[in-house]
This record gives structure tokens, sequence and C-alpha cells, in this order.
């Protein structure tokens, strides 16, 4: 068990060889249409095989050899657990080195093969970078819409707030339909690596820990309430290569243990269940941004991807989430995730 | 507001597309029908598969200890054959309450019955201990998957259990639910005395081809034998298909009072959250499990992680028995088994036993 939380941190923590590279603040000279036409090509072939084939094209070969080291180790680490879970059988005394490893591997290379893309047809800068500084508060009001086949369409009204102390998050969130039934989810976040909150200066790298606990009332006659521990974080694109530079990598892992209930609380069952999050996104703005997700959260409304075949239930979920500013310090959000259910999620900040 | 609406179409269309194993729902309602030119054969609930027919001729592979079948002859009155395939030994078949006599001497799992139909008429395959609440035993595996070729020692170990009645397998009959992998599952099965009742695993879905129906029958299913309901799942995609519950929610309702079996592949829960060999949603395997501890289930049979779990599912105990060849889950110590259950309708307990089979 130990030896699985060693190669665990590791992963976690693997990103953050970047921050031992200088932030690249060259400018160069703009591509020609051809050159990004032929980059585009090159991300498709050799690029879907060889991640950091678009910007080789683009002449970045930073950015480039970095990209195909990422994507290589993915493949790599890929290929190493699902051949550990293979032959062991999923066996439970190497699971949780295993899954978390691919999932981070799926990660990494899909994150790598994404960056690439962005290297290619984004403008120098990209389209936006992080914020100077997040808001200290930050008060959210939103609907969330389920679409789940085998529970119909549920409609839920979302509050939310976060709290931004120096190194320390805290964010609360709670989901309640007509129908009485609810979500409540609160976090704290340590950011032990990385700016301060008013000291960010357009890097919204960071690395932290996590502690969550979810409670979860939406299944008539359940409720499942799961604790969470999680290593987060987030390595702006402009760390890992200069065609990069206004996008932002997300990687997170973890662990859950809780207890359901069922028959109104009358019986209690304990569970524990893998988290693993990767992101790729870009900023949009000052303080906006855009990112395409995987989740293997199976907890959450959209769950696992159902599949007609041997697969089923085995992925998380999919999905895009998205901040954009509008006036002042006011704030759209949304996010849509398709697993086992479609998950649809729009509202409005406003942050101090 | 047209940014909502259209997040609120685009998740309703999703949800549609979303719905998987639907396709499968159908194919058990199709389970046990068939025409003979202007003569029609329905199975009552689908307990059996009608696997040929010919004129005045019908085979059914039983995927329940008795079931009843109503054979409308049409202008194709006189002698009919009904050949009965995977069918206890000691069946004896009924029309009207008068037994027919076979055609001969029944041997094991396989029996044939001639007689005269000149009207629409219900025939009966009948367990003689049917109505006996005495307890009984039967026995359970799952996965077999790609170690077909050794099947024959698993066969062979059930074979020393002759109390036994009947086999349950829940699901991954076959490594890929090909048309040649499952007439060899059947050729195997040969080897074992007593009939083999199963529900079909991820491993067994065929697309469209949808052979495990069209060999074994239904996927979702429930009959009663000697005072204890049994009820199969189809959770190979990983869920309940939506329209499949409603069948569910009625057998549970059906059997709440009942000793009650519920047997699917994949477990709505793993025991290795981790892992999580299971259904691919907690919402949705949260909603099972709370209606199995509701309906007072006694019993839930589940396969697909390849070791042995006794472990409980709310209050409903519950076994993983996936030790039925496919590449067994390393440093358990388990291995290639099988369970042997005894069944009691009276005090609505179940006794399992796990069987291990060497080499493992």
């Amino acid at each position: 068990m130990k030896r699985g939380f060693v190669i665990f941190a590791f992963l976690i923590f693997m990103p953050w060889t970047a921050f031992a590279q200088p932030v690249d603040t060259v400018t160069i000279e703009e591509p020609s249409p051809q050159t990004r036409a032929l980059a585009g090509a090159a991300w498709v072939f050799p690029g879907v095989l060889l991640h950091g084939s678009g910007a080789f094209v683009m002449g970045d070969t930073e950015t480039a050899t970095a990209l195909a080291i990422g994507g290589g180790a993915g493949v790599g680490l890929g290929a190493v657990s699902a051949a550990a879970i293979w032959f062991s059988g999923a066996s439970a005394q190497i699971l949780v080195p295993a899954i978390g490893a691919s999932v981070f591997a799926m990660g990494l290379f899909a994150t790598t093969l994404l960056a690439d893309l962005y290297a290619v047809t984004a403008p120098e800068g990209g389209f936006g970078s992080a914020p100077d500084s997040l808001d200290w508060l930050n008060l959210r009001t939103g609907v969330t819409t389920v679409s789940n086949p085998v529970f119909g369409l549920q409609n839920y009204g979302q509050f939310g707030a976060q709290l931004n102390l120096d190194d320390w998050r805290v964010d609360a969130v709670a989901l309640v339909s007509g129908e009485g039934q609810h979500q409540v989810e609160t976090e704290a976040t340590w950011r032990f690596l990385g700016r301060a909150r008013d000291e960010l200066n357009g890097d919204g790298s960071f690395l932290g820990l996590r502690l969550g606990h979810l409670n979860d009332a939406t299944v008539e006659g359940t409720a499942a309430n799961v604790f969470r521990f999680e290593a987060v974080s987030r390595v702006d694109g402009k760390r890992v290569g200069r065609l990069l530079d206004g996008s932002f990598f997300e990687f997170s892992l973890g662990y859950g243990l809780g207890w359901d209930t069922y028959v109104d609380e009358e019986v209690r069952e304990f569970n524990s269940l893998l988290l693993g999050r990767f992101a790729y996104g870009l900023y949009l703005g000052d303080g906006g941004e855009l990112a395409l997700f995987y989740d293997h959260d199976h907890e959450s409304f959209a769950g696992g991807l159902k599949l007609d075949g041997v697969a089923s239930g085995l992925f998380g979920h999919v999905g895009l989430s998205a901040r954009i500013p509008v006036y002042d310090a006011v704030d759209l959000y949304g996010e849509f995730a398709v697993g086992s259910a479609a998950v649809g999620t729009l509202g409005v900040s406003y942050g101090w | 507001m047209t940014r909502l609406a259209l997040v609120l179409a685009v998740a309703f269309l999703s949800a549609g597309c979303l719905d998987v194993g639907n396709d499968r729902v159908e194919q058990d309602r199709l389970v046990g029908k068939a025409t003979i030119d202007d003569a029609s054969i329905e199975v009552f609930d689908g307990l059996a598969t009608v696997r040929e027919t010919s004129e005045r001729s019908l085979t059914l592979w039983g995927n329940a200890p008795q079931f009843d079948v109503f054979i409308d002859p049409g202008t194709q009155t006189g002698t009919w054959t009904l050949n009965l395939q995977n069918v206890m030994s000691d069946v004896r078949v009924e029309i009207d309450d008068q037994q027919i006599e076979p055609d001969a001497q029944p041997i094991e799992t396989r029996q044939s019955y001639t007689f005269d139909l000149d009207s629409p008429t219900r025939v009966s395959v009948v367990a003689p201990d049917a109505d006996d609440l005495s307890s009984f035993y039967f026995i359970a595996f799952a996965d077999i998957q790609r170690r077909i070729d050794e099947v024959d020692d698993i066969y062979a170990q059930m074979a020393q259990f002759p109390e036994a009645r009947f086999c349950l397998i829940s699901g991954d009959l076959t490594p890929n639910g090909g048309f040649d992998e499952f007439v060899r599952f059947q050729k195997e099965l040969e080897a074992l005395p007593i009939p083999c009742f199963a529900t079909l695993g991820n491993h067994d879905l065929s697309g469209d081809d949808h052979y495990f129906h069209k060999f074994f029958g239904r996927g979702n299913q429930s009959w009663v034998f000697r005072g204890v309901r049994f009820t199969f799942v189809d959770s190979a995609t990983a869920g309940v298909s939506t329209d499949a519950w409603p069948w569910i929610n009625g057998w549970l309702e059906e059997g709440a009072d009942d000793a009650h079996l519920v047997m699917m592949h994949i477990p709505p829960l793993d025991p290795n959250g981790f892992r999580n060999g299971a259904f691919a949603t907690r919402a949705e395997a949260n909603k099972l499990i709370n209606k199995l501890n509701e309906y007072n289930v006694d019993i839930a049979i589940y396969g697909h992680v390849h070791t042995f779990y006794a472990f409980t599912d709310g209050d409903v105990p519950s076994y993983v028995t996936g030790g039925g060849g496919g590449i067994p889950q390393r440093f358990d110590g388990i291995g290639r088994h099988f369970l042997l259950i005894r069944g009691d309708s009276q005090t609505q307990n179940f006794n399992a036993s796990i069987e291990r089979v060497f080499p493992d």
C-alpha cells in the first residue's frame, strides 16, 4: 500500500518538473499561413502518434520536445499500467497505483495532443492569460440540468461560494431541486506550491492538496456521503513551451471513502472510489477560461460512460467547462459533461 | 435564456444516445416466440428459447426449471414432436394435466416427446419437485471467457454434487460474443449432467446479432422453483436498461415476501470501489441496491470480477463468483471456482460454499 502511494505521489508531482524551466518571454515572428497549414497537417500525422509534431513544424523545438516526451510518457505509462491491470486480473493488491497511473497516462496523452493543436492554431500569447489575482470571495448561482435515461430529467438550482485566502481556497456548492433532492459539496484546497492569491501576476500554476466532502441525496431512498482526498495541480502552458502561452494543464488524482444509506437510512454500506481528472484549457481575456476535461468520478451526476461493448462502465465522463468575464466582476460560467447522463450547468458569479 | 434552452436541448438529445441496452430488452420480448407457417408458438414469460422449427416439430432450450408453451397448430394439426434441451432429467411434459411419455429414456438434459395437437394447446414442462418447499442445492458460477478449453474440469467437479438441481451462470459465457463461441459453449455444456440457466455478461454482447438471446434466452427474467424466486438482471452494459426497470420492479415486489435470489453479471458496486468493476454510475447502483433492500432480497449473485467476494449490498448477502476461467485476479489465492448453494424457501436462507477447481 505504501509503495502505491509513493508511485501515486510521483505521478502527481511529475508535471512540476516544468517549474524548473524559466518562463520564456521571447517574441517570435508570426508564422506564415503556409507554415500553420503544414503544422496542422503534421498535428494529424505524425502528430497523433508523435505529439509535438505540429509545434516542431512551427519552429518551436522546445515545445515539441516537451509534448513528445509527455505524450510518449503517457503511452508508456498507459501500456505498463494496462498490462499490470490485465495480467494481474485487476488485482486488488496493485489497483491503487495501476488504475491511478492509467488515468494519469490517459491525461498525459490527451492533454499533450490537445496542447499541440493549441500550439498550431493559437496566436502568439494565446487568447488571454491567468488573472493577476484571485477574488477573495466569489459567489455564484445557476441552474444544473441532469438528463439521465434511468432517472429522467432533473433540474437543480445551484448556489455556491468560494473563499480565497492566500494559499487556501474553500469552496461550497449546493444543488437543490424543486422535489427536495439535494447535493452539497464542500472542499478546502491548500495550494502549497504556486503563487499566493493576490500575487499571481498572470501565472495560475499551483500544486495543492484538497480535502472535500460530498453529500448526495438525489436518488430516492438513498444518500451518499463521500470524503475526498486529492492532489490537484495546474500548470500554465508557458511553463512547458513558448507556443503554449495562454493555455494550461490540469491533473488531479485522489481517493474517496464514504458510505451509502438505503431504505431511508435504515441500511448503511461503506464504499470507496478512485478520483482522477485531467484537463487542457485556454485562458480567455483576463481571468476567463475554457477547458476540455475527463473526470473519472463515477459518483457524480455524469458518472461513467455506458458503451455497448466490453468496456462499458470502465471510463468516467468527458466535458467542457467555461468561465467568461462579462462585466466588471461578473462572470458567466458553464459546464457540459457526458457520461451515463448528460449534465449541463449555466450560471453567473460575482467576485470581490 | 437562449443559451439555457440550448444546453437543455443538447442534454436531452444526448440522453437519448445514452440509453444503452434497450435493444436487448426488445430481444428479451422476442424470446420463445416463433411461427411455422400458420402455426404459432409462444413460451410463457420467455423462459425457453425456440431453437429449431420444422413442420410439426419444435426444439426448445430451457432457461428455467419449468415453463409452459402455447402451441397454436393452425392447419398443421396431427402429431407434433417436442424436443427439449437444457432441462432437468426428471422433468415431465403435461397437456391438460395429463402426463405425456417421452419417446425414449431422457439423456441427461435432453428429452423428446410426440403428441397429437388438433387445436391451440398449452404444453407444460413440469419439474416434479417444483412444489416441494424443503431446501435444495444449486450451483452458481461465471466468467468462463477464453478458458473454454478447460471448462470440462469445472463441469466434472460440479458433477460430483448430484444433489444440485441446476447450475446458474451469471454471464461471460464467451470471450467476445461470437457465434462460434456460443456454439462452443453449448458443446462443452453437454458434459454437465444438469441444465445451466444463464444471463449475459459484457463479453457476451454481439452487437446487433444478439446471439445470446438466440442461443440461451432472455437476459432479464424471473421464475419460481420450490418456493424460491430467481430473478436474472441483464447488467451487461454496466447498468440496467431503462425498459427493463418496470420488469425488475415488478419481480422484486412479487418476491418481497418469498425467498428471493437476484443474479446479474456486473455488480452494482464493486467490493473494491477503486477498481469500479461495477455499474457506470453510483446513482444507478444505489437505486438498484435500495430496491434489493426495500424488497427483502435474500441473496445476490454477481460475476465480472474474476475472484470470489462474500460481502453485503446494504443488508443483502452478496457474492461475486467470477471464477469460471477468465484471467484470474492474482495474489488472492482463489482462482477457478464455483459456488454450491443451498436454498431454503421456508427460512429464506441461502448457504453458499466455495468449491475451488484445480489447476486454478
